[in-house]
């Protein structure tokens, strides 16, 4: 018998798999003891939340290709079948992981006096205070449903955990009327509900639990025979038709609804559900053994998120650092500022304040003419979204490209939208077929001079909140050519012009890829025995087949080349004859990782380059997106310190292995990059400039959303 | 820190700085500009626009467009007019130009009132002779005075159209409009190989033509505007760019334009980076200037990175700076008609001598004729062309004249203005015309007037040259309430009899008499 030959292409590296490796090392955050507590929990919390989306968009992906019968997909040109299996596997490791960090972290919680207790273990006082918060906030909003002759198994919501019982009537006595009972746990109400205790410290009794104990009340007239959790991931990615969707914003809104209903791709059940409970739920949902993931435990993890916003123990938590502000000297304004030199922003280290004060001046400034920007995800109280609204009602343009289809956000970009229409700016939401993922804000300002502009570029949203925990570079400036460029770029998003020759910046999809293909085809040609070509390059997925085939021709050419790829990485470094000039780190620490940085030697004359977008097909061809030089000689220098100190982190970073195991850096003495990186910013900012500490805000009730671009 | 803020730029600061915005509506694709003007400094463009939209082909293929493409247009359209709005410039303050794809459409009115009512735009549609005065202009303007050195030619390949200028020490020696443009030479042929090999067939046919009325091998350089063409060189080519744009050696043109033709549009795609509509223009107007510069003897030829938006900024500057340059325009204009006149053989001292004395009179009379600056270059073009119509027949040339001045163009004057000019011909000899005449219905009650003024002073010099020997050099005028006596210097020597040209000058003076209410006299003075 002929043996099947293996046709996956042995150069690449799994998407799927390098994704849950990235998970694994944020899971890596939760188990090291060298973490503050509370920050252990709130990394075991985003872990579980990347979980959640990733079964939601990359697993229910592979189940549709299975269905559709599809060959072999990926970088790695793999069946999805295969695919799948490793997905499971690698799964279920990291579950079993946890489960365990779990189980120490609640129990060094409870140490630490911050219990998780069940409403039974609670003193009478506490008892009779979660009896009153039960029948006053958490049942007149609980809704059961019990399965039978008149009601057919329920339509369990997506993310949405609910428990399970089986129960039979007091008054029937054959165990063939047993029947199943749903009730799930509403999102609108926390998952832990505080108590303070009176000798100190606080207890947390989960919501679950607190229904779980009143359950005999809310079946009365039933016998309930066991109680288990169960929950349900749907395929929450949806299709639309956008060449023919007339009211786009309506159109997505429905395909909202629907995605509470998609096919079932993974089925959490407590791991003491019997078996033939789990079977009913199996057979109903339609899944199969592989999508089965019993749990020990707490499930829905990701709501540790919140317990760490309700904790108030600043000794379990990563201590304060407040951002700096760049002293704005004797300029008057933010415009006198820019005009006198560009200014670069680094995130989280240097304050959001002078993006969102660019908008906040320009809203009142009777000069300025208008206002441009881009959205793909913002905070909940966005002060730009404010000024933005302010600023149309003055009267000024405003013109807002909201991403509609930002993957989890379209919810609340909707809002936006819809309070920006109504303040009467103008409000787009890109071209069809494409995303818009480029961040850019150009502000028109009317001078005695002329026309000036503007602007600000940056790696990261425009999000007040993700800016104090995801890392980003930001530029701002007043400069012609590149304002020119921004003017056109908002023109090419609004659909009003094609692309036109840039000045200084490239845009994807039209020519960035074959850009970037250039810059490391000119880095082969400039690479000589005595100075050989070298390019570093930071980014959060690196996927593109075209441009990893590149960097292995450039590897080959002897071209030296080391990455910063925080999360997917289809790359396979350091193999001789195919990579063997490339490394490759990752860093996933306090703060999340998200510039995009590309630095090019070009035999002297370096460039480097900034970008929104990831060296991923889904940037480079899908989505809007944009790569801007960084022309400051004093601004390169920074960036490239900063980049060799995580190039020489040996604590927070990872080396990827030709295996596509990641393991830990080692170096005599320990260096955390984003700990110096800190103190590197501070002189950024400008030594002839005194910094000062920003305002520190605390992090807002919204739960921080991790390992997310 | 709070915000401490500026304090508002007052008015008188701002008239430094003007905006201006101008939209070309052409073939292939809608074009907008805004610009910034200050003295002393040349136009700072803020935004350049350019969305595709296919006029052409719809006017090219079916004669008229379509409606769905009129929707695409006017939506385009909307959003430049956001974009103007973002600079607080309102649709009324915006020149919209469109060129040979509405031009020459049937449904044109149509068209046009439906961009007017979809968002209040109007749009002025521009002669092809308009476009290529426009973008003399702005060449002109780029190149300085090197462009008045030598002869030099001026091609402008458009998507609908190509305009030649030949130019002699910086006088208009021939001036020309073709209606094949990139786009009908690309046609609709089953293959790309097969729409060259047509288009070079049908180039090398036309040009050879051109070349019988105009010898194109005095042009010792040659000035190329088209922007796909520049596009494409830039991308390929071994040129070096100059202020003026990109300089091309004949010997690259030649290798270059053998490479390419080895090469299907999409390898050249790929080579260029050039999305494909613009590769297949760009390869016809390589085609186009390849077959042009056969026929003449220049070396080196020159590709600005110009547009038609660049021509319409600097008109628009022009204007709004008042600096028309309306002398430089006449002389353009006449020196265009002079061209004309050449075609058609005239007797070019006659035609400049009747010019000379009718402008005479005219400027003598001042106030009294009530005549604009533009109806007195008018005058002058119908002056130089008047006798035209002898190349078809000496019988009744004045109607010949008429209609091959209707049939031509000159650069710099418009369709409306051609017509006049015919008609002043047209009345130049024998009967005229009343208000009431059919040749005069198409004309406004104020515009008859002042034909018919101009064709009387038409009358008044001609018949001063009536014996074509230009005997009268200079005229003045005696002018009392109900006396107009028009006094006529003689050559010195001249010992003729002025008995004939006086009794022409009274047959002639009849309109003068009907149209001023006064009848002049000639009074011959003799030189000292």
């Amino acid at each position: 018998m002929k043996k099947k030959k293996d046709a996956h292409d042995n150069r690449f590296l799994n998407r799927e798999w390098s994704w849950l490796r990235f998970n694994e090392r944020v899971l890596e955050e939760a188990e090291d003891a060298t973490n503050p507590l509370l920050e252990r929990l709130k990394f075991l919390g985003i872990f579980a939340n990347n979980l959640d989306e990733f079964f939601m968009v990359r697993v229910a992906g592979l189940y549709r290709q299975l269905d559709a019968n599809i060959a072999a997909s990926g970088t790695d040109n793999r069946p999805p079948v295969e695919q799948v299996q490793g997905v499971a596997e690698l799964v279920h490791g990291l579950q079993g992981r946890q489960e365990r960090a779990q189980e120490l972290l609640l129990r060094q919680l409870g140490d630490a006096g911050i219990r998780l207790l069940s409403p039974e273990q609670l003193e009478s006082g506490g008892r009779s205070y979660m009896q009153r918060y039960y029948e006053e906030v958490v049942y007149p909003i609980l809704t059961p449903m019990i399965v039978g002759p008149t009601h057919p198994f329920p339509m369990l919501q997506n993310m949405t955990l609910y428990l399970v019982l089986r129960l039979s009537r007091l008054k029937e006595k054959s165990t063939s009327k047993q029947r199943l009972a749903f009730v799930g746990l509403s999102r609108v109400l926390p998952r832990f509900i505080a108590l303070q205790r009176e000798q100190g410290g606080v207890d947390f009794v989960p919501l679950d639990a607190l229904i779980a104990s009143q359950l005999p009340r809310l079946f009365s007239g039933y016998k309930i025979h066991t109680i288990s959790a169960a929950r349900v991931t749907r395929d929450a990615d949806f299709a639309l038709d956008e060449e023919t969707a007339e009211d786009f914003r309506r159109a997505i809104a429905k395909k909202l609804l629907g995605r509470r209903h998609g096919a079932a791709v993974r089925l959490e059940h407590g791991v003491l559900m019997e078996d033939r409970v789990r079977e009913i739920l199996q057979r109903n949902l339609d899944v199969d053994l592989r999508q089965h993931y019993p749990q020990r435990g707490l499930m829905q993890l990701c709501d540790l998120m919140q317990l760490y916003e309700q904790v108030d123990r600043p000794d379990l938590k990563f201590p304060k650092w407040s951002p700096l502000t760049p002293s704005r000297g004797r300029s008057k304004t933010i415009f006198e500022w820019l005009r006198q030199k560009p200014r670069l922003l680094y995130h989280p280290y240097h304050s959001f304040d002078p993006v969102a004060d660019l908008v906040a001046e320009a809203a009142d400034d009777p000069d300025v003419l208008a206002i441009k920007q881009t959205f793909y995800r913002t905070s909940g109280n966005s002060p730009i979204v404010k000024a933005l609204t302010r600023s149309a009602e003055n009267g000024k343009q405003v013109t807002v490209v909201i991403e509609l289809r930002a993957r989890f956000d379209e919810e609340r970009n909707l809002e936006w939208a819809h309070r920006l229409e109504k303040a009467g700016a103008h409000v787009v939401y890109g071209l069809v077929g494409y995303k818009t993922h480029c961040k850019a804000l150009l502000i028109v300002r009317r001078e005695p001079e002329g026309i000036r502009r503007y602007l600000h570029l940056g790696t990261g949203n425009y999000n007040d909140a993700t800016a104090r925990v995801y890392t980003d570079l930001g530029l701002m400036a007043c400069d012609e050519q590149l304002g020119e460029d921004v003017s056109a770029l908002f023109n090419v998003i609004t659909g009003a012009t094609l692309p036109p020759a840039w000045n200084k910046v490239e845009m994807s999809p039209n020519g960035l890829r074959r850009r970037l293909l250039s810059l490391i085809e000119r880095e082969i040609h400039k690479s000589a025995r005595q100075r050989r070509g070298r390019i570093v390059a930071k980014m959060n997925s690196l996927q593109d087949r075209e441009v990893i085939l590149a960097l292995y021709k450039a590897s080959g050419a002897g071209v030296r080349i080391d990455l910063i790829v925080r999360g997917i990485c289809c790359l396979r470094p350091g193999v001789q004859g195919l990579s063997e000039n490339i490394r490759l780190c990752s860093i996933v620490g306090r703060y999340l990782e998200h510039a995009r940085i590309f630095w090019f030697r070009n035999g002297g004359q370096e460039e480097l380059y900034l970008s929104s977008a990831d060296w991923m097909p889904r940037n480079l061809d899908h989505r809007i997106e944009l790569m801007f030089p960084v022309e400051d000689p004093t601004h390169r220098k920074y960036i490239m310190e900063m980049l060799k100190l995580q190039l020489r982190d040996n604590v927070k970073a990872r080396e990827l292995q030709p295996d596509g195991q990641y393991l830990r850096v080692k170096g005599k003495r320990p260096l955390d990059s984003q700990r110096l990186i800190a103190n590197l910013s501070r002189d950024a900012i400008g030594a002839d400039e005194p910094v000062h500490p920003a305002r520190f805000t605390p992090l807002g009730r919204k739960r921080e959303k991790g390992g997310r671009q | 820190m709070g915000p401490n803020k500026e304090q508002p730029h007052q008015a008188g600061e701002r008239d430094a700085t003007q905006l201006l915005a101008v939209i070309d509506v052409g073939s292939r694709a809608l074009r907008m500009a805004v610009g910034e003007i200050a003295p002393d400094r040349p136009v700072r463009r803020l935004e350049m626009l350019n969305a595709p939209v296919s006029l052409g082909l719809d006017t090219f293929s079916s004669g008229r467009i379509h409606f769905s493409t009129t929707e695409a247009v006017l939506r385009t359209i909307q959003d430049f007019l956001v974009v103007l709005r973002g600079y607080g410039i309102e649709p009324a303050a915006v020149r919209a130009v469109a060129t040979t794809a509405v031009r020459d459409a049937r449904n044109r009115e149509v068209f046009l009132d439906r961009i007017a009512q979809g968002c209040g735009l109007k749009i002025e549609v521009i002669e092809a002779i308009e476009e290529t005065r426009l973008i003399y202009q702005f060449i002109r303007h780029l190149i300085g005075p090197r462009f008045d050195q030598g002869v030099c030619m001026l091609l402008s390949l458009g998507a609908g159209g190509t305009q030649i200028i030949l130019q002699r020490a910086g006088e208009i020696v021939f001036g020309e409009t073709h209606h094949f443009g990139m786009l009908q030479l690309w046609g609709s042929r089953s293959s790309e190989r097969s729409a060259i090999l047509a288009a070079r067939r049908f180039l090398n046919r036309e040009v050879r033509a051109i070349q019988r009325l105009q010898d194109l091998r005095e042009a010792t350089s040659l000035f190329v505007i088209n922007k796909e063409l520049f596009l494409l060189l830039d991308a390929v080519a071994q040129a070096e760019q100059t202020d003026a744009g990109l300089e091309l050696q004949r010997g690259e043109l030649l290798r270059l334009h053998d490479e390419l033709d080895q090469l299907t549009s999409d390898e050249i795609h790929q080579l260029a980076g050039l999305d494909f509509p613009t590769v297949e223009m760009a390869r016809m107007a390589l085609e186009e200037l390849k077959i042009f510069s056969d026929f003449t003897s220049a070396a080196t030829m020159t590709i600005p990175g110009a547009s038609m938006l660049d021509s319409l900024l600097l008109d628009a500057r022009f204007r709004l700076e008042g600096q028309t340059g309306v002398d430089q325009i006449s002389q353009q204009i006449e020196s265009a008609a002079c061209a004309l006149g050449r075609k058609y053989h005239f007797d070019e001292a006659h035609a400049l001598h009747v010019r000379s004395l009718a402008l005479q009179i005219l400027d003598a009379l001042g106030e009294f004729t009530h005549i604009s600056t533009h109806a007195r270059l008018l005058l002058s073009v119908a002056a130089l062309l008047h006798d035209i119509g002898y190349y078809v027949s000496f019988h009744s040339h004045e109607l010949h004249s008429s209609y091959l001045i209707s049939a031509s163009e000159i650069m710099g004057l418009e369709r409306r203005d051609l017509e006049r000019v015919a008609i002043v011909a047209r009345y130049h000899r024998r009967e005229y015309g009343d208000m009431d005449s059919p040749e005069l219905q198409r004309f406004p009650p104020g515009d008859k007037v002042e034909l018919l003024k101009l064709s009387a002073l038409l009358r008044l010099a001609d018949a001063l040259d009536d014996d074509n020997c230009q005997r009268v050099v200079r005229v003045t005028v005696e002018l009392k309430s109900d006396d107009l006596r028009i006094l006529a210097q003689t050559r010195p020597g001249d010992r003729e009899d002025f008995s004939s040209i006086a009794q022409t000058f009274k047959e002639k003076a009849d309109l003068f008499g009907d149209v001023f209410g006064i009848e002049p006299t000639l009074t011959e003075v003799l030189p000292r």
